[in-house]
């Protein structure tokens, strides 16, 4: 190939200038490499291409995607296009519930540095605006470095077909939780998209093993699945066969096994053998107002829990799940309210006539 | 600058039966034979057959049903120089216009919007429609369209001009046809940096567009019924160039034969590599050496350094230095030299090269 350091594929060039055009703010343009002085001598000479060439045919079948098709009402779509990141939502079927920041921000500098290698994927909804299909981090990393925009493939999908492809895209799982993977298969099975685990394993793309693992950790009691909700990283799927087979054995056990659990909020490194001697440990001599506070999930419509309940001796404290809106949450605190308010004045306090 | 495309220049039996490289006595049998309507030379003396050049195109696409030629889909070229001023337009024009004098439907394509093509076939792309009424020149004269009215990247609801209305005839329906060029043509190379940076593959829009004018999908153009499909392409690598080339079976690369000329063939190489390796797909690489005189030693060394490197893109036929260009340049008719002066030499050696040309790609 040519010895110039100057020379790039189109490819490079055309990234290289999208990554311009994205900082057009910037008012420092890439400086060009001065070209490399011709070798004296004998020139270079490129080889030409030999073996086959497709035809026309196969050179625009292969590739659907070419761009106009002449209609003027078509809808763009499945193309690649710079999308102002103000326009994109997140996906209401991705399985992640926290970003490490710190992640997000390599993630950022390997965008700054080498472009964005592909596109992230959307679809536009009904009022105009994209909705993730995958590229959550991605999307994140880029809204931290500044970038206005992000070139994303805008593919036509349905609800039923984004929800799939938000489950199962690759990327979706980069770092989840034995817990947040659980939840994810529970849902596609839940949903239909897939009926056993096997078919969960093909959906994902991993081992009907691993399927059964983090299902084990999604599927653990009610109270310890709330606190999961807040602290997904807490329990592998080692630690819930622990905690499964201390209530296995004593159903009675809950309330010590949910305070061991949460001990390990201050120490996600305990063993699962030491969270069993943990969960087993009688504490003898225990004042019964050392109970720990017990979480109560109130589950929706959908059976899912939207907010978790824990009450000490005198003070009842409500966490809302972060999948109410700011209007619900205040729609449901009123009612709360009211609630209370009833059963406070169906109390017959003495001294208080 | 021929305001008319109308050529009014008149050709004997002989000049035509040079043209077709057949006799005159055949000449005169098959315009018989065809019902052709030629002129006959008044005054004194014998009332020779004079031909228009319509009617040297209509004898050939006779000859071409009389003789059965089998259709076949078309090749696709290029002709393509990165460096400019070796003779690309003029020998686009020319082999343009020997196929179609073997009876071949010829469509050129001229990507430049310096439209040298166009002009070399009569054309003056910046008469306007009212310059024309008022010089009462033939409506067809005038240059409205070029190549990018026909590709829906162009406008901005991807609404296009039908092929009919584009396209150019400038020797009637049976000599080669022409989508000619204009300035305003170069507007497409912005249009396609857009694509190209919105990702949608510019490149490929010339390759989309013979792929639908190929197979019917494309009701606004229909290109199958064309032998041979020829792009005169700008010495600039630029998406036109490009498009062209992926869109092409062969690309016919002038070489001038002088100093880096076997440069500008090594760059060729190096993007039809590229072509390879993004899509699949590349153009056969034809050299056709031009300008060239053997006798002087550094032609000889360009010459050993090409034949060396890329053995099979050799056209063994070439065309010489010779004077007779330029006087056919300063011509009063503007037609492409093998039309205007037929038994000129540089006339003869295009013919060899079309010929030589169309065996090495029919071989391919």
């Amino acid at each position: 190939m040519a010895n110039s350091s100057n020379s790039r594929s189109q490819a490079d060039l055309t990234a290289e200038l999208q990554a311009r055009l994205r900082q057009t703010g910037s008012a420092t343009a890439t400086p060009i490499a001065p070209a490399a002085p011709a070798r004296p001598g004998n020139m270079h000479m490129n080889d030409a291409p030999s073996g086959p060439s497709r035809s026309l045919q196969d050179l625009v079948g292969a590739q659907p995607a070419a761009g106009h098709t002449g209609a003027a009402s078509k809808v763009m779509q499945d193309v690649n296009v710079p999308v102002d990141l103000g326009e994109i939502d997140d996906s209401p079927y991705q399985p992640r519930t926290r970003y490490d920041e710190t992640e997000l921000l390599l993630l950022g500098e390997q965008l700054r540095m080498q472009g964005q290698d592909e596109p992230v994927r959307v679809r536009r909804l009904a009022n105009g605006r994209y909705q993730l299909i995958s590229g959550h981090r991605r999307v994140r990393a880029a809204r931290l470095i500044g970038w206005a925009t992000i070139v994303a493939r805008i593919l036509a999908l349905e609800d039923r077909e984004a929800e799939i492809a938000t489950l199962t895209s690759n990327e979706s799982h980069v770092g989840l939780s034995d817990f947040e993977r659980g939840c994810a298969y529970q849902l596609a099975l839940d949903k239909g998209f897939a009926t056993t685990q096997k078919d969960v394993a093909r959906l994902f793309a991993c081992s009907q093993g691993r399927v059964s693992q983090c299902l084990s950790v999604a599927r653990l009691p009610p109270p310890l699945v709330a606190m999961l909700g807040d602290y997904p990283s807490l329990l592998t799927y080692r630690h819930a066969k622990v905690v499964r087979e201390v209530l296995d054995h004593d159903p009675e056990s809950l309330p010590a096994v949910m305070a061991a659990v949460e001990t390990m909020i201050d120490e996600p490194d305990l063993e699962p053998e030491q969270l069993r001697v943990r969960c087993t440990t009688k504490k003898v001599g225990m004042r019964p107002r050392a109970k720990v506070a017990i979480q109560k999930t109130v589950p929706d419509r959908s059976g899912e829990s939207v907010f978790t309940v824990r009450s000490n001796n005198r003070n009842l404290v409500v966490n809302f799940n972060d999948r109410l809106s700011p209007e619900q949450k205040a729609e449901a605190e009123k009612q709360i309210l009211a609630a209370l308010k009833g059963v406070v004045e169906s109390l017959e306090v003495p001294g208080n006539a | 600058m021929a305001q008319r495309p109308v050529v009014e220049k008149t050709f004997k039996v002989q000049a035509v039966a040079t043209m077709l490289g057949i006799s005159a006595d055949t000449v005169r049998r098959d315009s018989d034979e065809a019902d052709i309507k030629v002129q006959r030379q008044g005054g004194e003396g014998p009332k020779t057959r004079l031909f228009t050049i319509e009617n040297v195109f209509e004898l050939a696409a006779h000859r071409r049903r009389k003789n059965g030629l089998i259709k076949r889909s078309p090749l696709i070229i290029t002709v393509y120089a990165a460096k400019g001023g070796v003779g690309k337009t003029t020998s686009a024009a020319n082999i343009g216009a020997a196929f179609a004098l073997r009876g071949l439907r010829v469509l050129l394509v001229d990507l430049d919007f310096q439209a040298n093509l166009t002009m070399a076939f009569g054309y003056d792309p910046e008469v306007t429609q009212e310059e024309a009424n008022e010089l009462g020149m033939d409506p067809e004269a005038v240059v409205k369209y070029h190549f990018g009215n026909l590709l829906p990247q162009w406008s901005k609801d991807g609404s296009v001009e039908p092929l009919a209305t584009v396209i150019k005839k400038p020797y009637g329906e049976h000599g080669p046809h022409l989508i000619p060029s204009e300035l305003g043509f170069d507007d497409l190379e912005a249009i396609f940096t857009l694509e190209r940076l919105m990702e949608r593959k510019p490149e490929l829009a010339i390759a989309t567009w013979l792929q639908k004018g190929l197979s019917g999908e494309n009701a606004n153009v229909d290109l199958s019924q064309y032998d041979v499909i020829l792009f005169d392409a700008p010495p600039a690598k630029n998406q036109a160039t490009r498009g062209a080339m992926l869109g092409s079976d062969f690309v016919v690369t002038p070489v001038s034969m002088e100093r880096f000329s076997t440069k500008s063939v090594s760059y060729l190489a190096k993007v039809l590599g590229e072509l390879q390796r993004d899509h699949g797909r590349f153009p056969r690489m034809i050299t056709l050496a031009n300008f060239y005189d053997m006798r002087r030693a550094r032609v000889a060394a360009q010459v050993v350094a090409l034949t060396t490197k890329y053995p099979d893109a050799w056209l063994e036929k070439q065309i010489a230095t010779s004077e007779e260009f330029r006087k056919a340049l300063s011509d009063d008719v503007i037609m492409p030299v093998i039309l205007s002066r037929p038994s000129s030499g540089p006339a003869e050696e295009l013919r060899a090269v079309a010929n030589a040309l169309l065996e090495k790609m029919e071989a391919a």
